[in-house]
């Protein structure tokens, strides 16, 4: 028993991380209508940066508040003036763009840092509470993501640039109109979506260890998840992420083994987009022919 | 308070603009004004470029010729840009954000305002016209019957104080009853503001009714102009130009 | 014979002459090449053509060439193997391509990005192990010259001459494809779906059929790679290759006939100088390459070329 708990509560936390990257899909599909595929490789990116700071010796959240900057702007940046002016680019390319940036930014990770395995300290104490159910890596790793989806939530809930983007996200042309900005809205989007990335990248380095290849079955999760609420639920993916986590570990400790956990990530991710692709939770759209 | 006791300043003014989508040019070296205080009627049966026009004047297409707003130049700026200079567009569908409440739809229209003083004395007044709205502030916008949102897509583009505002097709889709109120709506404001009211409508009965100076377009030109009571008179006008009404 | 055919065939025998006048490892790395080519002309129908883009074809290469290697180690001669593996090929493709090719573009490509990440792992399983080497891989042996030809031709020239044989067949099989009904239909289908539907194109069908076309080529390209290394691994086919495919038929020029020949050339000979500055130095090329044409050649090299006066066949 203790060890099925154990199971479910570090499938959480693994989950937070693919809740984090799911949103992060989930608010760059919404704003720009485009999948980023290098979602992950940007996380990875920006927690490498984050092991610099630390090694130079900065202090851990002070290091986790300028990558989060950090990020935010790089992105933004990119979006801006890269990625933005793909609107008028036929889907093969839009792709290819994506691919050439998820290879740029691969090879940059690797180029930089080499393809050693290095280790990122956890903020959190070593040890373990409730009698060793839960570590306090997890539950700090759990109260990290739910704060910063509280930030979220009051960020689009309660400001005039949440409502922005929230507007822009729903309906683009009525947006326009009323004088938002859909470019800078998109902009923002991966700002914010880099944002997480970090805390996701961050959060999981401790576990995961940290190299190149390190994001890309959270990347594969984080898909699913955001596709189990159908890509465009902020929810959904949040949840989706949760679930898949608890699953992936629950599947891999008492079904399939751990090594197949790319491979569950591929059937759910293929059955979902063929046989319900509004997600669990989505209404259907007509976007098929 | 009669439209003549008001200036006739010209508002917009729309120069051999020419518009399409990519093909052949849909709206074919139009001219028109729009003037403060006035409701300006653009007529002509379906598919002649109304729609069209208006989304050549917000910088939606691709167009030609000059759009001035009061004396600044607007054509080729990006549509948010324009919005933000004072025109206010309702489109076709109205674009209602059916997920947003009604009163977060009111503060969308913000965004186009030139500062936000004075917004929420805005949003009351516009309460005021709409009561109906103010009921259901903070109801999801999509769960609206379709006069309503019509209401409040207005509303919305009011709340950004515009001096132009661009209505297309706004009794679309509504019963009689509802689509009389909208165009209550639209003599209130007439009489109580300075807009300049460009209004596109396929029943030129209510139209005529409401407007001052008309437009008539016929295959994405201008074939008649005038005072509005002008053409309601002259039958021929119509029969020639609008078919059956 | 129209002067297209004529073009490919006379080339082909150019190309024949090659092994004579180079060095074995490049010969060798020539047959690499080809059959990569043959795999981005499959791709090439599937993405050139009608649009669909497939982030996945890695994991085709891959079942083509474990496929070859699986039925060689259980005894048969390698020139049934191929065919047997593209068969299988087809018939997974088959299964999964009309549900797949419902999607929409980003999802496509997400839905393949996601078989290209799962396949290797499932190669590597500890449950297939007996029929895959699991992490070791499979051994097999090349197709060997006739014992007639021996002291003349050495083992990687003749390889080379039955890849050549087997990309030329592709070739002028992919050209009558090109000119009839389907090759329009699925670049109708490629500019506006629901148009092309209205005009009476069974768009599923057509993409269905682009895909199996498109596997197949993959599979024998990926047949003739682990014939050609004689040894099949997990880690040949991971995601770098798939995503490198798409590079190649980008680059080289979606949609055009050469443009699968200058990516496959492209894919093929450029990380081998690259390695030489850095591990990371193929994907930085690769990534910077496609992403300069796309924002700046759209038409791939293909596309810069066919802006000189070539002599043209079609």
């Amino acid at each position: 028993m203790e060890a099925f708990v154990n199971q479910v509560v570090a499938g959480l936390t693994t989950g937070c991380a693919y809740a984090l990257i799911g949103l992060a899909l989930v608010i760059v599909y919404r704003t720009t209508s485009h999948v980023n595929f290098a979602q992950g490789e940007m996380a990875t990116l920006t927690t490498y940066i984050a092991w610099s700071l630390l090694q130079a010796g900065v202090p851990y959240w002070v290091a986790f508040a300028l990558t989060l900057v950090g990020a935010f702007v790089f992105a933004a940046g990119l979006e801006r003036w890269v990625i933005g002016r793909l609107s008028t680019a036929s889907p093969l390319a839009t792709v290819a763009a994506f691919i050439g940036l998820f290879m740029t930014i691969h090879s940059l990770t690797g180029y930089i840092w080499g393809y050693d395995v290095r280790e990122l300290p956890s903020p959190f104490p070593s040890g373990s509470l409730a009698g060793g159910l839960v570590s306090w890596h997890q539950l700090g790793v759990a109260l990290v993501t739910a704060a910063m989806l509280a930030l979220l939530w009051v960020f689009f809930r309660f400001t005039r640039v949440g409502l922005a983007v929230r507007a822009a996200a729903q309906n683009p042309a009525s947006a326009r109109l009323s004088g938002i900005s859909t470019q800078t809205m998109a902009a923002l989007g991966w700002g914010l979506a880099a944002s997480m990335g970090v805390v996701a990248g961050m959060m999981v380095a401790p576990q995961l260890y940290l190299d190149p290849h390190m994001m890309s079955g959270v990347l594969i999760y984080g898909f699913a998840a955001a596709l189990m609420g159908g890509i465009q639920s902020v929810p959904g993916a949040v949840i989706g992420g949760l679930v898949l986590g608890v699953l992936e570990n629950l599947l891999g400790a008492y079904v399939v083994g751990t090594q197949l956990k790319l491979t569950v990530a591929m059937v759910l991710i293929v059955g979902m987009l063929v046989w319900r692709p509004q997600g669990l939770l989505g209404r259907p759209s007509a976007k098929r022919v | 308070m009669s439209s003549i006791d008001k200036a006739q300043d010209v508002v917009l003014d729309v120069q051999r603009v020419s518009a399409g989508y990519g093909g052949p040019a849909v709206v074919r070296d139009v001219s028109l004004t729009v003037k403060a205080g006035r409701i300006t009627a653009l007529l002509g049966t379906n598919g002649v470029g109304k729609t069209t026009l208006m989304r050549a004047v917000c910088g939606m297409v691709q167009a030609t010729g000059s759009v001035t707003l009061g004396s600044t130049a607007i054509s080729g700026l990006r549509t948010e840009h324009i919005a933000r200079l004072g025109i206010a567009h309702v489109p076709e569908g109205r674009g209602t954000f059916i997920d947003l409440t009604v009163e977060e739809n009111l503060r969308v229209g913000c965004f186009a305002r030139r500062s936000m003083e004075g917004a929420a004395d805005t949003m009351e007044r516009i309460y005021g016209w709409l009561p109906r709205l103010a009921e259901r502030r903070d109801q999801r916008a999509g769960s609206l019957s379709g006069g309503e949102q019509q209401m409040l897509a207005i509303g919305r583009a009011l709340m950004a104080d515009p001096k132009v505002l661009l209505l297309d097709e706004p009794s679309f889709g509504l019963a009689p009853r509802v689509a009389a109120e909208v165009m209550h709506l639209l003599r209130r404001l007439q009489s109580e503001t300075r807009m300049g009211i460009l209004l596109v409508e396929q029943n030129t009965e209510i139209a005529l009714g409401l407007a001052d100076d008309a437009y008539v377009l016929r295959a994405g030109a201008v074939v008649a102009s005038g005072a509005a009571a002008q053409l309601r008179e002259s039958a021929d006008l119509q029969a020639a130009y609008l078919g059956s009404h | 014979m129209n002067t297209s055919t004529r073009n490919i065939l006379v080339v082909s025998l150019l190309a024949a002459a090659l092994p004579l006048f180079v060095p074995d490892f490049l010969t060798f790395q020539l047959t690499q090449t080809i059959g990569l080519a043959i795999a981005l002309i499959g791709l090439n129908v599937l993405t050139g053509w009608a649009g669909q883009p497939s982030i996945g074809h890695g994991a085709f290469f891959a079942i083509g060439a474990y496929g070859t290697a699986m039925l060689i180690n259980a005894g048969l001669p390698w020139w049934a193997a191929l065919p047997l593996a593209c068969v299988f090929g087809a018939a997974i493709a088959f299964v999964i391509g009309k549900p797949i090719l419902r999607l929409e573009h980003s999802y496509l490509a997400l839905a393949t990005f996601a078989i290209a990440l799962a396949v290797p792992q499932l190669v590597r399983n500890a449950a297939v192990e007996p029929w895959t080497g699991g992490a070791q891989g499979l051994q097999l042996d090349r197709p060997a010259p006739p014992a007639w030809l021996e002291p003349w031709v050495g083992q990687d020239t003749w390889m080379y001459w039955v890849a050549l044989v087997i990309a030329v067949a592709v070739m002028l099989g992919v050209q009558r494809l090109s000119r009839a009904r389907l090759g329009l239909e699925l670049r109708a289908l490629s500019d506006h779906a629901v148009a092309a539907a209205g005009c009476g194109i069974d768009v599923p069908r057509s993409k269905a059929l682009a895909f199996v076309i498109s596997v197949v080529c993959a599979c024998a390209g990926g047949g003739l790679y682990a014939l050609n290394v004689q040894l099949v691994t997990p880690d040949s086919f991971t995601l770098f290759l798939s995503l490198t495919m798409v590079v190649g038929l980008v680059v080289g020029g979606p949609g055009t006939q050469l443009g699968p020949w200058i990516g496959a050339l492209f894919v093929q000979f450029i990380p081998s100088y690259a390695d030489r500055i850095s591990t990371a130095a193929p994907w930085a090329i690769f990534g910077v390459a496609i992403l300069l044409v796309v924002f700046l050649q759209p038409s791939g090299i293909a596309g810069l070329l066919s802006r000189t006066p070539w002599p043209r066949g079609h």
